[in-house]
């Protein structure tokens, strides 16, 4: 059987997190959770996912440390990350492409333009 | 003489500590205020996020029985959005906090698809009959922004007709797209439409007075599509014939996004 393409989600609220995954999974991909920044970094490093919805504001290491240090690092650099983020931190759109994000995405989530931005970068197997 | 210029420096400087002291509160107050729309916005996305994941069956097909109960939550919850996102942007307004505002080229068809979905019922329970061309001028907005702005704006409409359904067109004007919404309401006085555009509308209650504003009002809006050099006007006909009319700057060609403060 084919190995389905790996998504990273990194959210700290669990009912967010779960709901993600069950949608990704239901799209065809497959997802595994991290619930605060460190332990997104471990998992990225380890699982090499496809993508990573990461989360801007979340315990032990934000976002933007999290994107920024899988950006830098040769291991992880190719990893697309789409930073999650809410309409009223629109300042951490600018900020998040500083630390290297290819995409955002804005709460409360949209599945159709969710999908839209991640097919542009990957697609389930 | 040196006893008055003594007095007038000591005012001043008394004046500029004040002011520096009311300034660090009120920046304060906003941070303040914007992290709880924050933490409010939380429990929402995880709400909506179950919501949508119900309806598109991800957990399992819903009984048709239930459908429209879950249709229903669906729609206060793009209520709630709109109110929260109203009210964050409202707290940066009246704080002089930076409201940044996102200036694209977007398909106006686009805006207009997202807030009927946000607007609509159930299904079964449509009462948005939309007039939309096949092709628009793509128009300069902050996308979401716009979404939920024309959302509530059919909230408004539907709060106040009188009967019929909610009409929804939109066609281009020199440099411009006019989007339309129109329902049969109550005649009100033209001086009361006039107001009912004001930022702190929703505060002018008077005895005997009916209120011409649902969420934080039209005032708001109005406020919002100014900032991204579009306009809101409102007309109400003597039959209660209603007219709320965003005019959509049109894109110039070759502009890039920016951030507009």
């Amino acid at each position: 059987m084919a190995k389905k393409t790996l998504i990273l989600i990194v959210e700290d609220d669990a009912v967010i997190s779960e709901n993600l995954k069950a949608l990704m999974e239901a799209r065809g991909f497959t997802a595994v959770c991290a619930a605060d920044g460190a332990a997104g970094l471990v998992l990225a490093r380890k699982n090499k996912p496809a993508l990573v919805l990461l989360d801007i504001m979340l315990p032990k290491m934000d976002g933007f440390d999290v994107c920024r240090m899988l950006k830098t690092s040769p291991g992880t650099k190719d990893i697309r990350i789409i930073m999650i983020t809410g309409l009223e931190r629109m300042g951490d759109v600018e900020k998040a492409f500083a630390s290297g994000a290819d995409d955002y995405i804005i709460k409360p989530f949209d599945p159709v333009r969710m999908f839209k931005k991640i097919e542009k970068f990957v697609t389930p197997d | 003489m040196m006893f008055f210029c003594g007095l007038l420096l000591g005012a001043a400087a008394a004046w500029a500590v004040g002011a520096a002291l009311e300034r660090r509160r009120r920046q304060r107050l906003g941070r303040f205020l914007s992290h709880a729309a924050h933490e409010i916005n939380t429990p929402i996305t995880a709400i909506n996020i179950t919501v949508l994941n119900l309806l598109s069956g991800v957990f399992g097909p819903i009984p048709p029985d239930q459908l429209k109960w879950i249709e229903m939550m669906r729609e206060q919850l793009g209520r709630l959005n709109g109110m929260v996102g109203d009210l964050r942007d409202f707290i940066h307004l009246s704080l002089n906090r930076d409201l940044l505002i996102r200036s694209d080229s977007v398909d106006p068809r686009e805006i207009i698809t997202e807030a009927v979905a946000l607007a609509k019922r159930g299904s079964d329970r449509s009462d948005i009959v939309a007039d939309v061309p096949a092709a628009l001028p793509q128009v300069c907005a902050d996308r979401d922004r716009m979404v939920r702005i024309l959302s509530g704006l059919l909230f408004h409409a539907r709060k106040f007709r009188a009967s019929g359904d909610l009409r929804l067109s939109a066609q281009p004007a020199p440099g411009a797209v006019l989007v339309r919404v129109s329902y049969l309401g109550q005649a009100i006085p033209a001086s009361e439409v006039a107001c009912s555009l004001e930022l702190l509308y929703p505060s002018y209650l008077r005895k005997g007075h009916t209120l011409n504003s649902v969420g934080l009002g039209l005032g708001v809006h109005r406020a919002l599509v100014q900032k991204q050099g579009a306009d809101l006007s409102f007309q109400v006909a003597p039959d209660g014939d209603s007219t709320l009319t965003l005019r959509l700057a049109e894109a110039v060609e070759g502009g890039r996004p920016a951030m507009l403060d």
